[in-house]
């Protein structure tokens, strides 16, 4: 990994495109009106590589992700995903929520379809695959999130548990090369998190590049690479979770940890 | 480790200030970007191609400018359609020609209502002539000419003072009941205690030491005394008054007879008292409708023995004889009838004046019915059920012109021989009847609207139907209803011009008649009669549906947190 | 008992009016014999007073001579017809203006509904302005205004105004041409059905193709194309070969007025716009609200999936806005329905107009056709929520 990426962005992402990064953000900015809430964003995520992003409520660490896949557009700096810029070209903009799947707080299952014609939906209108075999790849998914026998219901009728991992399914369905979750837990009932997250355990085993905005500290501890506090719109501190944990540097990271540990 | 830390900013963790956003993305730029046009480029290319082709248009085929801008822009869009078609990317002139567009609409909108109502306008003309003179404007004219009748009918002059105060109550009671926690309530009543003594003395001049001077001193004073008290009483004492005391007021003002509303302030003084007072006054106001009650169904057990004697069944005449002539003295005007104004037949009521009479009553007779409707719909004794459903769903189901109509010819026939009322009462139990179905409709959502936990709360307290009713369940329905009500009263009052049908002269009648004026026929008459009425519908309802959104509003934010 | 085992004796019994059941009986009876009390009243009045005014119940003045003309009728109807006919001419303008209505406030309401949530400033802000303007004026003003401001000053037939001798408008109506189709027609009927034909089956292929390779087809485009774009292609081909394959029956001044041609009167005309423009505004407010219900996730959801915007609003927003707009759809076409009636001020021949009007001043038969006319707005509304209901129903189970 380059060294001098915040002082000669350009040549760098030359260098990186080619290598094994899979997002690469670069002096990012965003605001909400007059509301800084991404500052200086300097981040690089190899293929592969597992990261948390915890924070206090308001640090930006949602708008940073959704950033990733262009739900929320960013006023200044380069985000690079899979060596393709976020510029306003629409269909720079199509490949890559191609690449990246996202899973949402609030699950966001369409309601008047049902478990499989949501699994369905995107890759037979984006990827344009035949049907038999969309739907063959969904009975694949949903039977890795363990609920085959849900696929005719509609996701009303299921708990939430079961929906956040239907939509876990639907993200992969399309194939991504890197998973972005949205606080993924934090709309369950504490009986249903270990479902969701048992899901994403696999799934980092298998290797799969992931960014994971959450508070499951355990779930950090034993999957992520790296764990990113962020504060205020800025990337405090960041190290493995080992280090992070035992020896958070900054004071702000201290205080949060305390905070979020002892309950 | 060092490949992580290398990725730093300028400032460290936790030092980068708040700075402003790029100026191309806030402020006017921003905004018109975020708003009107997402890309400045596209927006300058599409424009310049307009102008461009309008240029051409202006020069070579001799179109005014704003044709040809309009023809230009049309023009654009097809091609822009079509590029859309083949390569949907490179359709870059949409936004911006959409703007255009906007605004061309705009400027002919705004040229065309300031042209009509300001810079073409006749402000003075006395007859046809006069508005004849700019025919593409309004004339205002005709509206000075004929403001009183619109306002009044032909409700006649030296009593039109009546309707003013009734009206001047009425804003106040409704201001008052909105503004409740307005700043300033002391000053204020001050303010009204010296307005007291200034129309006193006014009056006086005018030679009007009678109950007309008395009337004008007491409104002001009345509500000077209320605003002394808390706000939250405040409230209930004028809701009260308004629903109870106002319309007893309102015939008294309006009709001119003070005998014919006598017998009805026994039972709502005692409403009133009951309501507002503590544990005695409670009882004394109790007593008080109990009374009424009481002669009212003595009454009736006399016209019951009338009705046997007229079939000849003996002796019972001469019971009836006795109870009447009892009753009479209650049912007549104890002598007060000297309170009484010159009598008004309901023919002369008309203009906005009317409009007026016809929405507050009808509202007011189906605010309550529609409550009454609504629980008989969601009680649990199926008799009640099915008869109040058929009747909301009969009324809902129809028309009101037909209803109108129907009040119209069959209500006379409904009445025994010799019996009659006149057009305006049958019109207004003919609204009362149709909005009552609305309003119990929009009760029952508020019913619905409520958790179950607060009815199932009222039976653990041991409260019985009746008060559970209307100590918890109605107080929380009808206040999450305001919205709706509002919107009913909206509904009920566009709809009160219907009553034209049956050959009552409301507001828009009023107008729509005046304009057909032989002295008035001039082209711009009936576009100045029709804005004029449309601009005064326009204020009351638009007001009354933001004061609908804010309460919804409030309603939101007060269930959410 | 004593032992706290229940037995298998039934609770003690309350006083019977102390128990709920009895007192609810004695509610309803009270409540039953009150209704059929004031009922019988009015009901015995109404007959003795018809007696006396000499009126003879029933409906055979339905088959009496009406003796007034009704200047439009879709069905054969002269001043000699009975009130039977009365009655159908009224029902059929009322559907007609109701139908007519229905399609126009749909087509604009929806295009302002849209509007409305334009992310042009200007584009919403037009949108707002005529919501807020045409729902805060009575409808009864806005039929007056578009007949006696805008329709009726009209110049008169001499003067019309004149479209490429064509259609032709004046006080008096809009003159349109009537089409006649002749036998050169034929084949572009053909084409036509055989457009439609086409583009049905082309759909189905189309389906079964992206089911078995997951190839997409433009079925809109090419469709419109079979269906309008190869009937004008045959059209103009058969009048080049022989003669044009329609012929217009177009509206001449003859004397001081026009004849021939299709005449639409201007009270239909005023009533229809106004009608359409009011309703619109409601309806603009039901598309709205209906949209801004499927929550923000969604589209976020499909976005990210990759779909593009078109499809995102096809298959995921507008199924789901759908279910919210109907209901209020169908409650406002309900509300132009009834509100139709309002023709009457304008004399347009509607069922209120003719029979509730003239009818009834002529007959006297009062109860009769009140009746008849309220049960003939009744039935229709009545159907229409047994549909809602229904439909509700079965959404509410699809989706649970």
């Amino acid at each position: 990994m380059s060294t001098e990426v915040s002082e000669t962005p350009r040549e760098s992402i030359a260098s990186t495109a080619s290598t094994n990064v899979a997002v690469q953000m670069i002096g990012v900015h965003k605001w909400y009106g007059q509301f800084h809430v991404l500052k200086d964003i300097n981040l690089s995520v190899h293929r592969g590589e597992r990261i948390v992003i915890c924070g206090p409520s308001g640090s930006g660490k949602s708008t940073l992700i959704r950033c990733i896949n262009r739900l929320e557009e960013h006023q200044q700096g380069q985000i690079i995903v899979e060596g393709n810029e976020l510029t306003n070209d629409v269909k720079k903009i199509d490949e890559i929520r191609r690449e990246v799947g996202m899973v949402f707080q609030h699950f966001n299952l369409f309601p008047h379809l049902t478990v499989l014609e949501n699994l369905t939906l995107a890759p037979l209108w984006v990827r344009k695959v035949p049907k038999a075999e969309a739907e063959a790849t969904a009975m694949k998914y949903l039977e890795r999130v363990k609920i085959p026998e849900q696929a005719l219901k509609f996701p009303g009728q299921l708990s939430g548990g079961q929906q956040q991992r239907v939509a876990i399914a639907r993200s992969l369905c399309m194939n991504p090369r890197i998973m972005l979750f949205d606080e993924p837990t934090s709309a369950l009932d504490p009986e249903m998190i270990n479902e969701v997250l048992d899901v994403m355990v696999s799934l980092a085993e298998e290797g799969m590049t992931m960014m994971c905005v959450t508070h499951e500290m355990g779930f950090a501890r034993t999957v992520a690479d790296r764990v990113i506090f962020m504060d205020g719109g800025e990337i405090i501190e960041q190290n493995e979770p080992e280090p992070f944990f035992s020896n958070p540097q900054h004071e702000r990271t201290k205080e949060f940890l305390g905070q979020i540990l002892h309950h | 480790m060092s490949d992580i830390q290398a990725e730093v900013g300028a400032y460290d963790p936790g030092t980068h200030p708040d700075l402003p956003p790029p100026p191309a993305t806030a402020g006017i730029l921003g905004w018109i970007k975020h708003n009107l046009v997402p890309s400045f480029e596209h927006a300058g290319i599409t424009a310049a191609i307009a102008i461009a082709i309008t240029a051409v248009l202006v020069f070579a085929a001799d179109m005014a400018p704003l044709v040809g801008l309009t023809v230009a822009v049309f023009g654009l869009a097809i091609v822009n359609a079509i590029i859309k078609a083949i390569a949907p990317d490179r359709a870059i002139m949409g936004q911006t020609l959409l703007t255009l567009f906007a605004m061309i609409v705009f400027y002919f909108l705004l040229a065309g209502v300031i042209g009509f109502t300001i810079i073409d306008a006749v402000w003075d003309a006395k007859d046809k002539v006069g508005c004849a003179t700019s025919p593409d404007g309004a004339c205002w004219g005709f509206i000075g000419a004929r403001f009183e009748q619109f306002m009044y009918g032909f409700f006649p002059e030296p009593e039109r003072w009546r309707v003013d105060l009734w009206s001047i109550i009425l804003t106040v009671g409704i201001a008052a009941i909105i503004f409740t926690d307005g700043p300033r309530r002391q000053p204020t009543a001050l303010v009204l205690f010296g307005a007291t003594v200034v129309l006193y003395v006014w009056q006086l001049g005018l030679g009007n030491p009678d109950v007309r001077a008395v009337l004008w001193m007491a409104a002001p004073a009345a509500l000077g005394v209320l605003l002394l008290l808390p706000s939250e009483q405040m409230r209930k004492a004028i809701g009260l008054l308004m629903l109870l005391a106002y319309p007893l007021a309102s015939f008294w003002l309006l009709s001119g007879s003070f005998g014919f509303i006598v017998p009805f302030i026994l039972p709502v003084a005692g409403l009133i008292i009951a309501s507002l007072g503590g544990d005695r006054a409670r009882s004394v106001g109790t007593l008080m409708m109990g009374l009424f009650f009481l002669i009212i169904a003595l009454s009736l057990v006399g016209a019951i023995f009338g009705l046997l004697g007229n079939w000849g069944v003996p002796l019972v005449d001469s019971i009836a004889d006795g109870f009447d002539a009892v009753l009479g003295i209650y049912w007549g005007d104890w002598g007060l009838d000297g309170l009484s104004f010159t009598y008004v037949e309901t023919d002369k009521w008309g203009g906005l004046m009317l409009t007026l009479v016809v929405a507050i009553t009808g509202i007011a007779a189906s605010l309550p019915l529609g409550v009454l409707l609504a629980l008989g719909r969601r009680s649990n004794m199926p008799v009640v059920k099915t008869m109040c459903v058929m009747f909301i769903e009969f009324w809902r189901g129809v028309p009101l012109i037909t209803v109108l109509f129907m009040a119209s010819v069959m209500f006379p026939l409904f009445l025994p021989e010799g019996v009659t009322f006149n057009q305006l009462l049958r019109a207004l139990i003919g609204v009362a009847l149709f909005s009552a179905a609305y309003m119990a409709e929009v009760v029952r959502g508020g019913l619905q609207a409520l958790p179950k936990g607060q009815f199932e709360a009222a039976d653990a307290l041991g409260l019985n139907y009746f008060k559970s009713m209307r100590l918890i369940v109605l107080p929380q329905a009808l206040k999450i209803v305001i919205p709706g009500i509002v919107n009913t009263f909206i509904g009920l009052f566009k709809d009160t011009t219907l009553v034209a049908i049956i050959g009552l002269i409301d507001f828009l009648a009023q107008v729509d008649t005046g304009m057909r004026d032989s002295s008035w026929l001039a082209p711009n008459v009936p576009y100045t009669g029709y804005l004029f009425v449309a601009a005064v519908f326009w204020i009351f309802c638009y007001g009354m549906s933001r004061y609908s959104r804010g309460v919804e509003r409030r309603l939101e934010t007060g269930h959410k947190r | 008992m004593a032992n706290g085992i229940p037995t298998g004796a039934t609770p003690a019994r309350a006083v019977w009016w102390r128990d709920p059941r009895w007192r609810s009986l004695i509610y309803q009876a009270i409540a039953l014999a009150a209704v059929v009390a004031v009922g019988w009243y009015l009901v015995d009045n109404t007959l003795s007073n018809m007696e006396r005014r000499g009126i003879t119940s029933g409906f055979d003045f339905l088959s009496n001579t009406a003796g007034f003309d009704i200047i439009q009728a879709l069905v054969p109807y002269s001043a000699t017809s009975t009130y039977g006919s009365v009655f159908l001419v009224g029902l059929i303008n009322t559907l007609l203006i109701a139908a007519v209505g229905v399609v126009f406030a749909t087509m604009l309401g929806f295009i302002i509904g849209v509007a409305r949530l334009s992310s042009n400033w200007l584009i919403s802000t037009l949108a707002t302005i005529y919501i807020e303007t045409f729902r805060n004026i009575p409808l009864l003003l806005q039929i007056l205004f578009w007949y006696h401001a805008v329709l009726k000053p009209l110049p008169g037939p001499r003067e019309s105004i004149n479209f490429l001798d064509v259609i032709f408008v004046n006080n008096r109506g809009l003159y349109l041409p009537l089409p006649g189709f002749n036998q050169a027609f034929l084949p572009v009927f053909v084409v036509l059905v055989a457009g439609i034909v086409g583009t049905i089956m082309l759909r189905r292929w189309s389906r079964k193709r992206q089911a078995a390779t997951g190839q997409l087809f433009p079925v809109v485009r090419w469709g419109l194309f079979a269906i309008l774009g190869l009937p004008a292609l045959v059209f103009v081909l058969m009048s080049f070969i022989s003669g044009p394959p329609m012929e217009f029956g177009i509206a001449k001044l003859t004397g001081f007025n026009f004849e021939g041609g299709m005449v639409v009167i201007p009270e239909f005309v005023a009533l229809l716009v106004a009608l359409s423009v009011y309703t619109a505004a409601f309806i603009a407010e039901a598309v709205r609200s209906g949209i801004q219900a499927v929550s923000h996730g969604q589209t976020e959801a499909a976005y990210a999936l990759g779909v593009r915007p078109a499809p995102t609003m096809k298959l995921i927003i507008i199924p789901q806005a759908m279910r919210v707009i109907i209901p209020q759809l169908t409650n406002q076409y309900l509300n132009l329905t009834k509100n139709s009636s309002l023709a009457v001020f304008i004399a347009y021949p509607d069922l209120v107009a003719v029979f509730m009007g003239t009818s009834l001043n002529q007959t006297g038969q009062a109860v009769e056709i009140v009746a008849m006319t309220m049960a003939i707005y009744l039935t229709i509304s009545l159907v229409t929520s047994a549909v809602m209901n229904w439909y509700n129903a079965r959404i509410s189970l699809v989706e649970r």
